[in-house]
């Protein structure tokens, strides 16, 4: 094995050392950002602490005051629905934008970039133009009901039956553009060789969609629903800024919950506890995914 | 080969050249960032006006005159607040090393986040020399033991609590120990669009009315668009915030948090309550959660001349001057059983770890005096906490009519809010009162199970 006369090094250890110093940086702020975080927040979970004073362990204390917080709870229900709602909206809108742009379509550049838009507008703005478009007493959407289908108006973000929906409705408009690309790119992934095979058998466009396409791009289908339930379990802008968790506690999520026990009540203890809980169900959820999604995912096309 | 070193030697030097233009820009001012606990917050060293040993302003009130021109050292003023009011507290400041020439202060101003700001601080052990608490987190910093005692400062300076107005120290009182001073106070009152009542033909009202009168005034100055569709002017608006409720429910002799316990469904305290869900219900007031959804708030629709009559503090008046454009006008709330007006405030406390606890005390005893008050109170943003100047239209201007501040200033703060505020746990509390009452606001459910709730709810976990 040659030595580098300079380093005392061989080749392969040089290009190891090369490699490790091009993950150092990555990899330490990995460590110091993410991992620490989390390890440190499981800990903390064990202590009462208001930041100003010593930190007090009382074991699994918070664990068990947080099974029996009704607020918490109902947050954590609101979740779920919001997962339940969210998703499902979101990833079946993302696709039926991109098979509709995965025609040859004149100008299909263009609304590429349309349906991309809001996907780079700032959450505020959208948030904001939203809020306007759902109020009760002023905004378009009651007024076009009103006017068109003689509907009383609805109180989109006041009525707790409502809130968590609208919110969801402006999600989607906001997120779709970004799923959308991926499947685009998954779509025109295709090779055009299968389509014209199945069009020489007769093929309808119906059993070219299930049979063809939804098989081939379920790779890409797999890796948006994973991400979108992950980040669906950790809504918290929106609500933020268009309802603050109201009316009452209707559109609570956990965390909302969480950053107001942390920033607002002081009780990081109990914050922590409330992360470390939804850390466990975004991995058994995401592990459960894996596994029943996995079976589906076809990845040689 | 001659030429491979002459590259390598370049680069080095290239590259020492930027690492050390780098280290250069980092280092900025010095003294900024020497005293910038924080970091990166927007701080204004404004250092001593004159060279040390320069002449203190002669003809002065201010009993710490003295005391200031021996002085020397450097203190760090943390606050939070609008751009107006950081111009407003550089001045004080600027004023105050006249009188100090070997003090330096350095303002610390925080926009937004502030609470989280001095929290982070206190736990990094950071903690700038004087800075600002609201009226219900002074428990908290108390018992961590970040706060001074300001007893001594009160002795020192006995025009600090010369003529102040009756409970307003208790807020920073802790068993008998001074911890925070309040800066200031705010008045709640009605705001009159007096416009809107010559349009509907309607007298204002004075300070001595009723609940009743105003619950009928409200329902007279309301008015609907011309298809009856929708409320083009509301008679009054109501804010989900704690200022009112604690109004509300004073104003009907409640003690709505007793033996430490929340007590919402007290009779007197659904009484006040039912005021507020009756005007929304009666459509004379928007549901504080319908204005809330339009990303603005209720004092916008004052301004806009969408609301006749709104309840709120003085803090409204800078933004009513140069944005109304009717006439306008403020009258005392009206009186259920009996009045009472809550306490809302900033108190200025001084931390443990300052190691100029004398100049703290010193710029805290001008701040407060006649001239450091004049330099705040002009902007009508909030009222001095002392009688004499409450009658001094140079501390309390007009427009609006002065006597509704003047007059609330005898009923100011209840036993239950400065219980409720001690018990250091006020924001969740806070919260639960917000949130459930936004539920009967919403008319989602009743005042009597909302409050129900919230006192099974904070008594069940917070003050069990």
């Amino acid at each position: 094995m040659k030595q580098s006369s300079r380093t005392g090094m061989t080749l392969k250890q040089r290009e190891a050392a090369t490699g490790w110093i091009f993950v150092a940086l990555p990899l330490v702020s990995l460590i110091v950002f993410m991992y620490y975080p989390i390890v440190r927040s499981f800990m903390i979970s064990g202590y009462e602490w208001n930041l100003l004073t010593e930190p007090k362990f009382i074991g699994l204390q918070n664990y068990k005051t947080l099974f029996q917080d009704e607020v918490f709870l109902t947050s954590l229900w609101n979740t779920f629905r919001w997962v339940i709602i969210y998703v499902p909206m979101s990833v079946i809108t993302s696709f039926l934008l991109a098979l509709l742009l995965d025609q040859k379509l004149k100008g299909a550049g263009f609304f590429r970039t349309l349906y991309y838009l809001p996907v780079v507008a700032p959450i505020v703005v959208v948030a904001l133009l939203f809020v306007w478009i759902y109020n009760t007493d002023y905004g378009i959407l009651n007024f076009i009901l009103t006017k068109v289908f003689h509907i009383d108006p609805i109180g989109w973000l006041t009525d707790s039956r409502y809130s968590l929906f609208a919110i969801a409705v402006m999600s989607v408009w906001k997120w779709a553009g970004y799923n959308m690309l991926i499947f685009l790119a998954a779509l025109q992934g295709i090779d055009e060789s299968i389509y014209e095979a199945a069009e020489l058998d007769g093929i309808t466009p119906m059993t070219k969609l299930f049979k063809i396409k939804v098989p081939l791009v379920m790779p890409s289908i797999y890796f948006v629903m994973l991400t979108s339930v992950i980040d669906a379990f950790q809504m918290f802008t929106e609500i933020f800024i268009m309802t603050k968790g109201g009316p009452g506690y209707s559109t609570y999520t956990v965390s909302y919950y969480l950053w107001s026990n942390a920033f607002e009540y002081s009780k990081m203890g109990y914050a922590c506890a409330m992360s470390a809980v939804m850390f466990v169900i975004i991995l058994a959820v995401t592990l459960v995914q894996n596994k029943v999604m996995d079976r589906k995912v076809q990845y040689d096309s | 080969m001659k030429k491979n070193r002459l590259t390598r030697l370049l680069a080095l030097m290239v590259t020492l050249v930027m690492a050390l233009s780098l280290l250069s820009a980092c280092g900025g001012d010095d003294t900024a960032k020497d005293n910038d606990p924080g970091g990166n917050s927007n701080t204004n060293t404004t250092g001593p006006s004159e060279p040390s040993g320069a002449p203190a302003p002669v003809n002065t009130d201010w009993e710490g005159a003295e005391t200031a021109s021996g002085l020397s050292g450097k203190v760090t003023y943390m606050h939070s607040g609008d751009d107006y009011e950081r111009e407003m507290y550089a001045n004080v400041f600027k004023k105050y090393m006249e009188y100090a020439p070997g003090v330096e202060v350095e303002q610390m101003y925080v926009p937004s986040d502030y609470s989280t700001k001095v929290q982070t601080l206190a736990a990094a052990g950071s903690l700038p020399d004087l800075f600002w608490v609201g009226e219900a987190g002074v428990r908290q910093y108390a018992e961590a033991g970040y706060l001074a005692n300001q007893n001594e400062i009160l002795e020192q300076y006995p025009q600090l609590t010369e003529d102040i107005i009756d409970g307003v120290l208790d807020f920073g009182n802790i068993d008998g120990n001074q911890y925070a001073f309040p800066k200031d106070w705010t008045s709640y009152v009605m705001y009159l669009n007096l416009d809107l009542f010559k349009e509907a033909g309607v007298t204002p009202p004075t300070n001595d009315w009723t609940v009743e009168e105003y619950k009928e005034l409200a329902a007279q100055l309301t008015t609907l668009s011309a298809d009856g569709s929708r409320t083009d002017v509301y008679g009054t608006a109501i804010n989900n915030y704690r200022a009112d409720w604690i109004n509300w429910m004073g104003n009907y002799g409640a003690e709505w948090f007793k033996d430490g316990k929340s007590n919402l469904s007290s009779p007197e305290a659904l009484q006040g309550l039912r005021v507020m869900s009756d005007l929304v219900q009666a459509g004379s007031a928007p549901s504080p959660g319908s204005v809330s959804a339009t990303g603005d708030s209720e004092d916008r629709l004052f301004i806009i001349g969408k609301v006749a009559m709104y309840p709120s503090g003085r803090w409204c008046i800078p933004s009513f001057r140069s944005e109304c454009d009717f006439e306008w006008d403020a009258v005392e709330m009206p009186k259920g059983t009996t009045r009472s007006c809550p306490f809302i405030c900033s108190m200025v406390c001084i931390a443990d770890t300052s190691a100029n606890k004398d100049i703290a005390g010193n710029l805290l005893s001008f701040q407060m005096s006649d001239e450091g008050l004049a330099l705040v109170m002009g902007s009508a943003l909030s009222l001095p906490c002392y009688t004499d100047l409450m009658e001094n239209d140079n501390y309390v201007n007009t427009p609006p009519s002065t006597d509704a501040f003047i007059n609330s200033a005898a009923y100011l703060g209840t036993q239950s809010q400065i219980d409720a505020c001690l018990t250091g746990k006020w924001s969740e509390y806070n919260s639960m009162i917000y949130a459930n009452l936004s539920e009967a606001f919403e008319g989602l459910t009743t005042i009597e199970d909302a409050a129900a709730k919230i006192d099974s709810q904070a008594n069940g976990s917070l003050f069990n």
